[in-house]
């Protein structure tokens, strides 16, 4: 609309756009106006650059005043949503209540569990260093072209690597399965150390109470303690300075008293003592062919990484001959915790529960939106007269997300007060320290997740809302469309498919939890305790046994290498042969156990041939072998009793066959496994007593090897409690999935009753009418459960081939599992019925009752 | 009677010094003029606004502009209520500066 020949100039569009959309509607046009008038005042005294950059600096310069000034009328619509929400929350009480209960449990749950995964991604980050510390670990081939990552390395890796590479800062070993009997002449215990080089202390961050950690390793004879086991050895709290006995006869210097290693650290030790000190042990501690130690180092900054990892890869060709394939990498100390080696480790339980807790809150959002659609038609007259008085489209989007919001907030402050109530049962259930501090993330992270609910869960219902026709609504006349109905047994059938999914998972899991219990074993684990056992408890083993037996309660007890928890020392390949062998054979894994000749009788195992080793055969010791009915099979002998078998290059003779048994965790399927009597290097004793006067036994055993062992108190436990223990991790999977499923169905439920009771309150005149006409209540019942039965139909059929397959795909983790039968299924769907019909039952029951005089006469 | 702040009393003169002719671009250059404010249009306007809930000055419709689509500029007008609060402006000023000038404050 040019109206002067003169080019009149135009603003730069971005800056004029952006000032539009931030000020206020009713001076959107004289500020454009004037800043157009302005403009082009510069344009023409000093030119059209200068013109832009003022526009533009003008903008940036007016975001703040924009924003800073109360908008009246803004706050008070927003007061007038604020009252419109707080009348409809007063007038439908129930609705209120389901709406904000719901997702206040939803809420709770996903804060609680992030709250754990917040912790999880924690372990080992609190030590200064963290981003540049890092594990070595070893690759290695296997015959079937996988890698097998492994952390143990000889003594001197931990040296060459150090001379190898110039961007190590610091480099340190540590050898943690070492067990002694450790404390003060009059108390001792079997305690797990842990020996690190001097530098551990620089790079890990550790917090000592007493003593200097610059000296605290450096003499052999020194040894750092928790602050829990100082007070243990030390109660009057003296501990530096003071002397401390591990094993029989060596004192060690107490140098230094730290606090506890936190709980998100992967190390739990409670002592330290240099490397130096397992030299009077008669260790190397140079050597290149063992495999005892983990090696830490701590790189410099900056160092690239990738090169690093190149100049390592290849270090044992240089240094050591039959290490000579092992490849070298680098694990993130932060990797440590979450990661495993081989497999993925506890990142996929961090993953299933973010996932759980998702679901738990889409779900409890689908109730929201599911109500709000519904009652749609109730607040269709206040909408109607809202849009006659001149309200826009996106007025009433933005009222119905401001009252979702507004629901989500009270939600969001009834989730805190709930899940800081629940926070000390959750941190027993994960075994995590969890805490609640109300620091600036935690507010920011909070106000984050509710104003998405808000928004998400208030989007579809805004967008119902907005679209009515107001001469329509107006008079009443609105109808839920059946756009909107279907689309709400959608949500419905999508809720009881995720409830339906996770009974199912939590039955599955549940029954293969029960299977790892009761499965046999092949050995009798009931009244078997289990003691350690260091090298002073073995010199005095005799003695022990002799002393022990005494007691007729005490049936039988044995030395053995393994724990029956996990796998003992392995071997394979070229290491084991024997007479007979096809050529082209090679034995895959072996496991070796050294265990006595009572271990047949403690564990009341049965033997397939043979015999088992005996003291009456004093060559069992030097020269014969135990096998398992796997390694029979395995090495495919006819007879195998009096054949050589090699290990190692010592021979020895097959004396028997054992009859399998699970002597690790069922994790892993049985492997062949040979029995030897010959070597040391026993780690548990363990003794069969009667069934009858167990604490009797128990505070004989006790004194017994307190008199023979001076000062040692044992840690006594029961093999079936510890096998048990193998399973925490199911069984905390068991519990939580418990949980979510009870979450599930609650919010499930609590949300087709209110569906439920909101539908027959709109048919109370037909379900009068039809009675009238002769329908019997029976009739009405069936009528009104027609909808929820078709939906719970749907979600079963939708439900039970996914968990089907989830299940199978879970169970495939475990070589020995429990069979599905169609029971689960079934169980699951009568479950999730019964629940539906108990949470709308009474209302269905009611509706059909109701007189219908009375019916048609409200209003 | 609550006290205006520096920035609205500013304003407030900058409406009362331009008369019939205060609209946007010309209290922002008044302004410029008086004080050596570079005053933004958000702020100018959002004082503006706060001045129009508190009953200081009203908008006053120009005469429709043929170029500008029919709409008309906005001038800005002091009321009775903005006048006495420049009025108490100005008597609280002297209040506060009795028997103190600018040789006097170095003193002691």
């Amino acid at each position: 609309m040019k109206t002067t020949s003169k080019k009149i100039p135009t603003p730069p569009k971005l800056p004029s756009w952006i000032i539009n959309k931030m000020a206020w509607s009713e001076d959107r046009f004289s500020i454009q106006q004037d800043l157009h008038e302005e403009y082009a005042y510069i344009y023409e005294t000093k030119g059209g650059r200068k013109a832009d950059l003022w526009y533009w600096g003008h903008m940036i310069r007016s975001i703040i005043p924009f924003l800073k000034f109360p908008t009246y009328w803004r706050s008070a619509m927003f007061k007038n949503y604020l009252i419109t929400v707080l009348r409809n929350m007063n007038k439908y009480r129930g609705y209120a209540f389901i709406n904000i209960a719901g997702l206040a449990v939803g809420l709770a749950c996903f804060i609680l569990i992030s709250l754990w995964i917040s912790f999880e991604v924690s372990y080992d980050k609190f030590h200064e260093n963290s981003e540049n510390l890092y594990q070595v670990i070893g690759e290695n081939r296997l015959p079937n072209g996988d890698k097998h990552f492994f952390s143990t390395t000889p003594a001197a890796l931990a040296n060459a690597l150090k001379i190898e590479s110039p961007v190590i800062s610091n480099v340190s070993r540590s050898l943690d399965w070492l067990k002694f009997l450790l404390g003060t002449k009059d108390n001792r215990f079997l305690e797990q150390v842990r020996f690190v080089d001097p530098a551990f202390l620089d790079m890990f961050s550790l917090e000592f109470i007493e003593g200097n950690p610059k000296t605290a390793l450096t003499q052999p004879h020194s040894i750092i303690l928790t602050e829990n086991v100082a007070k243990k050895h030390f109660p009057d709290g003296a501990a530096l300075s003071n002397e401390i006995y591990l094993g029989s006869d060596s004192s060690f210097l107490v140098t230094g008293v730290i606090k506890e290693f936190p709980a998100n650290s992967s190390f739990r030790s409670l002592c330290l003592l240099p490397v130096t000190a397992l030299t009077d042990l008669g260790w190397d501690i140079n050597e290149w062919t063992g495999g005892n130690y983990q090696v830490y180092i701590h790189l410099k900054k900056e160092t690239d990484l990738a090169y690093f990892k190149s100049q390592i890869r290849d270090i044992y060709k240089k240094y050591a001959e039959n290490w000579a394939e092992t490849k070298l990498t680098l694990k993130p100390i932060t990797r440590v915790h979450l990661y495993d080696l081989n497999g993925r480790g506890p990142i996929v339980y961090v993953y299933i529960f973010s996932g759980l807790s998702l679901l738990v809150l889409l779900l409890a959002m689908v109730n929201f939106m599911n109500l709000s659609t519904a009652r749609a038609t109730l607040r269709a007259k206040e909408i109607g007269v809202r849009k006659t008085a001149g309200a826009y489209r996106h007025q009433l989007t933005k009222q119905i997300l401001t009252e979702s919001s507004l629901v989500t907030l009270f939600s969001g402050i009834l989730a805190v007060v709930m899940a800081y109530l629940l926070l000390p049962i959750i941190s027993q259930l994960t075994r995590a320290p969890l805490s609640f501090r109300f620091n600036g993330e935690m507010v920011l992270f909070l106000t984050g997740i509710i104003l998405f609910t808000g928004i998400i869960s208030g989007l579809y219902p805004a967008f119902i809302l907005s679209s009515m026709d107001p001469v329509r609504a107006i008079k009443g006349a609105v109808r839920p469309g059946k756009n909107s109905l279907l689309f709400r047994r959608v949500l419905i059938t999508f809720q009881f498919s995720l409830s339906i999914l996770m009974i199912i998972a939590m039955i599955g899991v549940n029954k293969q939890l029960r299977f790892l219990y009761n499965k046999d074993l092949g050995y009798n684990q009931s009244n078997v305790i289990s003691m350690g056992l260091d090298q002073e408890v073995s010199r005095n083993y005799s003695t022990l046994r002799t002393e022990l037996m005494q007691n007729p309660d005490i049936l039988a007890l044995t030395r053995s290498s393994s724990t029956m928890e996990t796998k003992s020392t392995t071997t394979g390949g070229d290491a084991v042969t024997w007479e007979g062998q096809s050529n082209d054979f090679v034995m895959p894994q072996t496991c070796l156990m050294r265990v006595d000749p009572e271990f047949i009788d403690t564990f009341q195992i049965d033997m397939l041939k043979g015999r088992f080793f005996s003291n009456e055969f004093p060559n069992d010791f030097t020269e014969s072998a135990v096998i398992n009915e796997t390694a029979l099979k395995t090495m495919d002998l006819q007879s195998p009793l009096g054949k050589r078998l090699t290990i190692w290059g010592r021979h020895f003779r097959i004396i028997g066959v054992i009859k399998d048994f699970h002597f690790y965790a069922l994790h892993n399927e049985i492997q062949p496994l040979i029995f030897l009597h010959r070597y040391a290097g026993y780690s548990q004793i363990f003794i069969r007593i009667n069934s009858q006067n167990t604490p009797d036994t128990l505070s004989f055993i006790r004194k017994k090897i307190k008199e023979i062992i001076p000062g040692y108190i044992p840690d006594l436990k029961f093999l079936d409690e510890t096998l048990n223990n193998i399973y925490i991790t199911e069984q905390k999977m068991v519990t939580a999935i418990r949980y979510f499923t009870f979450l599930a169905i609650f919010i499930s439920c609590i949300g087709l009753l209110g569906l439920a009771s909101f539908s027959i309150r709109q048919r109370t005149k037909e379900i009068a009418v039809r009675k009238i006409l002769g329908a019997t209540e029976g009739n009405i019942i069936l009528k009104l459960s027609r909808e929820i039965l078709i939906c719970l139909a749907a979600a079963n059929i939708a439900a039970c081939p996914i968990a089907y397959l989830m299940l199978q795909k879970w169970l495939q983790n475990y070589p020995y599992h429990a069979t599905l039968g169609l029971g689960i299924f079934f169980v699951a769907t009568i479950l999730t019925l019964g629940l539906a019909f108990l949470s709308v039952g009474w209302n269905v029951y009611k509706a059909s009752l109701a007189n219908p005089a009375d019916s048609l006469r409200f209003e | 009677m609550k006290e205006i702040s520096k920035a609205e009393e500013m304003v407030l003169l900058a409406i009362r010094r331009l008369g019939k002719r205060a609209y946007g671009v010309s209290i922002r250059r008044q302004i410029r003029q008086d004080t050596g404010k570079d005053y933004t249009y958000g702020t100018l306007y959002g004082l503006l606004r706060q001045m129009d809930r508190k009953g200081f000055v009203h908008k006053i419709a120009g005469d429709p502009l043929p170029q500008k689509g029919g709409r008309s500029k906005t001038y800005f007008k002091l009321t009775p209520a903005g006048i006495q609060a420049l009025k108490d402006a100005i008597k609280l000023h002297k209040r506060m500066w009795k028997d103190i000038n600018e040789y006097s404050l170095d003193e002691l």
